[in-house]
């Protein structure tokens, strides 16, 4: 009798285990690889040091040249990771280097940076499993002295402005819907920044904005909510001020949280030069170019940068609204 | 195996998203011209300040012109602030404290008046110096 429920109770402590493993085995049968891609061109212009600590640390994801461990391919990990290394080569791929202007290459680096800094890359999650890929305060110090030397180049938010021309009758659209609208002429400037690629910039924020702002609503920003930001050339005077020279370009963030959802309900678009040449080849370009740094250096105001810095007084608000 | 999922639900937990500290009696200014547009902006590196220069349709008529006189009517506000690095992105810079807030004014008979209506001035001059400065601002530049 004893031994009959012994046997009983053996096979219930191995019947569980051999079912997970039973179902992880059928798991594999839906596991996808990764899509392999060429590689068409590295940092090469980089230091050795600055590119060790992106191989290192960056390369599994953001590049055609994973090298995964066994717990990375197996399914269900390997689905997070699939969805991951597409994101991240969607968003950067350091295999691809070559198809970035110079321009581009300093808004990555600084993007880089930032992501480092703020401990927002590598992901929390994947430094977990792969602790080797963590960036110590020495790797991000060689990145900044890099990332710093570059600053005399054009970043990716100034395109160069298309050629001079007529401004053209019917406003433009970007490829996800966002329109175009000089209406923002009219409306309350925000806040005023500056940016590493030499350019000088305006906020402006239409009602709902300000009000989103002035109380501090931004989780989430309502509906209807647009911020446009101005971006023109620095021009240095002769004492040293700087004043807004030409025109680089106007960057829209409009809030509808049901039309776009895949971009945290921001609808992103740039018109740049006199012409307004909107940004994008297609409705795609904002979750691969706008929505990551957004997303990961910017949650604490909604996703947006450039919100006035909360360090006046309250009283002060209250004086300055009743003038 | 199990030890494998644990990780990755700790992992997503730790992943939810960090919002800033809270800044006890500070609030975000956003400036209210009144009935005045935004017509320029400067930057000031050497006493890390941001201006933005509002006014109305005399005052944009009349810095757009090439004279930069102040015609009858004209109403300008000059709004400095001291600007810091960006906290949410290294590279860029964004205006902070607000430090002035000058305004100039010109009658029906063209006689114009200074006043520093809020703060005080990062380098003090004369009412006419800073009359003068402000009239050399240009509307900025959109197509």
């Amino acid at each position: 009798m004893e031994t009959t429920k012994n046997t009983k109770r053996i096979k219930r402590i191995y019947i569980i285990p051999a079912a997970i493993v039973a179902v992880l085995i059928g798991l594999q049968l839906f596991n996808q690889p990764i899509a392999s891609k060429p590689v068409t061109g590295h940092m090469d212009e980089a230091p050795a040091a600055v590119l060790a600590i992106l191989q290192r640390s960056c390369y599994n994801c953001h590049s055609n040249e994973q090298k995964l461990s066994w717990f990375d391919q197996l399914a269900p990990a390997s689905w997070a990771v699939k969805k991951d290394v597409d994101r991240a080569r969607e968003v950067m791929n350091l295999s691809e280097w070559d198809k970035l202007s110079s321009g581009e290459r300093t808004g990555k680096m600084y993007a880089i940076l930032n992501m480092m800094q703020a401990g927002k890359m590598p992901l929390r999650e994947y430094l977990l499993l792969h602790p080797g890929a963590k960036v110590s305060e020495q790797d991000i110090e060689v990145v900044k002295k890099y990332t710093l030397s570059l600053s005399g180049n054009q970043a990716p938010h100034s395109t160069p402005p298309a050629a001079a021309g007529a401004v053209p009758k019917a406003f433009p659209v970007s490829p996800n819907g966002v329109k175009y609208t000089d209406a923002f002429k009219q409306w309350t400037v925000i806040s005023m920044s500056t940016l590493f690629d030499h350019s000088i910039r305006v906020i402006y924020g239409n009602d709902i904005a300000v009000k989103a702002v002035r109380e501090e609503n931004f989780f989430p920003w309502p509906d209807g909510a647009i911020v446009v930001k101005a971006v023109w050339k620095q021009e240095e005077q002769p004492d040293g001020e700087i004043r807004p020279g030409e025109f680089v370009n106007a960057q829209f963030m409009e809030k509808n949280a049901e039309k776009y959802k895949t971009t945290e309900g921001w609808g992103f678009a740039k018109f740049s030069g006199q012409k307004l040449v909107p940004t994008g080849k297609d409705a795609l370009f904002a979750q691969q170019s706008c929505i990551s740094c957004h997303r990961q250096l910017a949650a604490s105001t909604g996703f947006l940068f450039d919100v006035p810095m909360k360090v006046n007084p309250t009283s002060l608000t209250e004086k300055i609204l009743s003038k | 195996m199990n030890r494998l999922f644990y990780l990755l639900l700790l992992a997503a937990f730790f992943t939810a998203c960090k919002n800033e500290r809270p800044a006890n009696g500070q609030s975000r200014i956003v400036f209210e011209p009144g009935g005045l547009k935004f017509i320029a902006s400067s930057l000031h590196p050497k006493q890390e300040t941001m201006s933005a220069l509002y006014g109305n349709d005399s005052a944009l008529q009349s810095l757009a012109g090439s004279e930069h006189q102040t015609t009858a009517g004209t109403m300008i506000k000059l709004v400095t602030w001291r600007y810091h690095d960006n906290p949410q992105y290294f590279g860029g810079k964004i205006n902070g404290e607000l430090l002035s807030i000058e305004s100039i004014q010109t009658d029906s008979r063209g006689a114009v008046t200074y006043h520093l209506d809020f703060g005080t001035l990062q380098r003090p001059a004369a009412p006419t110096a800073r009359i003068a400065y402000i009239m050399t601002y240009k509307p900025v530049q959109i197509p």
